[in-house]
């Protein structure tokens, strides 16, 4: 009975060993300051948001029993769509096509001078394939040099180095 | 007698490894890896116009696209890759966007990986630095580190019932950028997923307004295998 007992208290205490060692791990909750209030998470007026939207409660209604388009609306000359925009929008998005490279300077510029720098500022600000690309081949070629003016000045100086 | 005991012993072990070995394996397969859902988007403009998209989107966390099967303002496919919005129309490719939010850091994948509760952040580009309690709310204040604090001043995160309830977004100049409110909880096979989402965006002085709604959200849908995977070509 006393080595059950034993028992059931060595797992107890390796449990809370355990969580408390999880507890102890969670860095962020070491130095933090608990106080309270904090009214502009608190504060935010949800009928009022909803309000906002009453404009888009017939359009809205309508759709729930029906799969008809903007475009179908339209032709209807339907007043469901009083300002309602056509487009269907994504958060965030912006028209790819007007990128060009990045800040107005050849990609092929960017690798060249900057090497693998140059080649991570045209991927992330232009985020095209082929804009990258082109700085690639400006580091790749600007390696090449760089390794080809190393090669004849080690030449140079190995070669005037028997004259002393 | 003792090779009974040994047996039966034996029997016991592997019936225990048996039972452990399907219990850890039926709760891997279990695991959310895939998420379907009707959705409703809507969105007043600093001009009060609205905008209106519906539809069903797709995610599976595993091929990472995006997918919105559009009924409304148009019937269309719009496919949201790394940062690129792929828009397809009667089976053509019709448009191809950029997209600042790729898939990895929405909602969607947030809740399939775990990090919902905590919207993405950990201590590897933020530091916790205060948490408040308040009219039953846990709020935790998060500074960026490095060079994301050139355009982000901290982010809060307020838990209601230990889920996710709100997030603030605050620029270097502490000015509240962006506040979202998630609403109507539903647990689908384990996964809690909010149905609504609140979010007021402020860009300088003009305001945008948006609602998602979800309903009738899938976890783990074994059909409709192609569109998870949608072709772009």
């Amino acid at each position: 009975m006393k080595k059950i007992t034993q028992r059931i208290i060595s797992v107890v205490l390796i449990f809370a060993l355990m969580n408390l060692q999880g507890f102890a791990n969670v860095g962020v909750f070491s130095e933090m300051d608990f106080s309270m209030n904090d009214t502009e998470i608190t504060d935010f007026d949800e009928a009022a948001f909803y309000g906002e939207f009453e404009g888009l409660n017939a359009l809205e209604n309508y759709l729930e029993t029906t799969d008809a388009t903007y475009s179908e609306l339209e032709k209807a000359e339907s007043n469901l769509l009083a300002n309602v925009e056509s487009e269907s929008i994504l958060p965030f998005s912006d028209d790819v096509n007007s990128e060009g490279p990045a800040l107005g300077i050849p990609s092929f510029l960017w690798g060249c001078v900057l090497g693998w720098v140059g080649l991570l500022i045209v991927y992330l600000v232009t985020e095209n394939t082929d804009e990258t690309k082109k700085a690639l081949w400006g580091c790749i070629v600007s390696s090449v040099v760089g390794v080809v003016i190393y090669v004849v000045a080690i030449a140079a100086t190995a070669s005037t180095g028997y004259y002393y | 007698m003792q090779t009974f005991v040994y047996i039966s012993t034996m029997k016991k072990h592997f019936i225990i490894f048996f039972f452990l070995t399907f219990w850890l394996a039926t709760g891997a397969a279990q695991s959310a890896y895939r998420i379907k859902s009707d959705f409703l988007f809507k969105v007043k403009n600093p001009d009060s116009t609205f905008n209106l998209s519906k539809g069903v989107v797709y995610y599976d966390k595993n091929i990472k696209k995006l997918v919105f099967d559009l009924s409304f303002p148009e019937r269309e496919i719009k496919v949201t890759k790394d940062t690129l919005v792929y828009t397809f129309r009667a089976d053509t490719l019709y448009s191809i966007e950029k997209n600042l939010l790729a898939p990895e850091f929405t909602l969607f994948n947030y809740l399939l990986t775990d990090q919902f509760q905590t919207y993405g952040i950990d201590d590897k580009f933020f530091s916790a630095d205060k948490v408040e309690r308040s009219q039953g709310l846990v709020i935790t204040h998060w500074k960026p580190k490095g060079k994301l604090s050139e355009v982000i001043g901290e982010i809060v995160i307020a838990q209601k019932q230990k889920r996710l309830y709100s997030v603030l977004i605050k620029n270097p100049e502490m000015e509240i950028i962006n506040r979202q409110i998630f609403k109507n909880y539903k647990t689908i096979k384990g996964t809690i997923i909010p149905t609504e989402i609140l979010s007021v965006f402020n860009v300088d002085t003009t305001r945008y307004l948006q609602i998602t709604s979800l309903k009738n959200p899938v976890i783990n849908e074994t059909i409709n295998e192609a569109i998870y995977d949608f072709d772009l070509k």
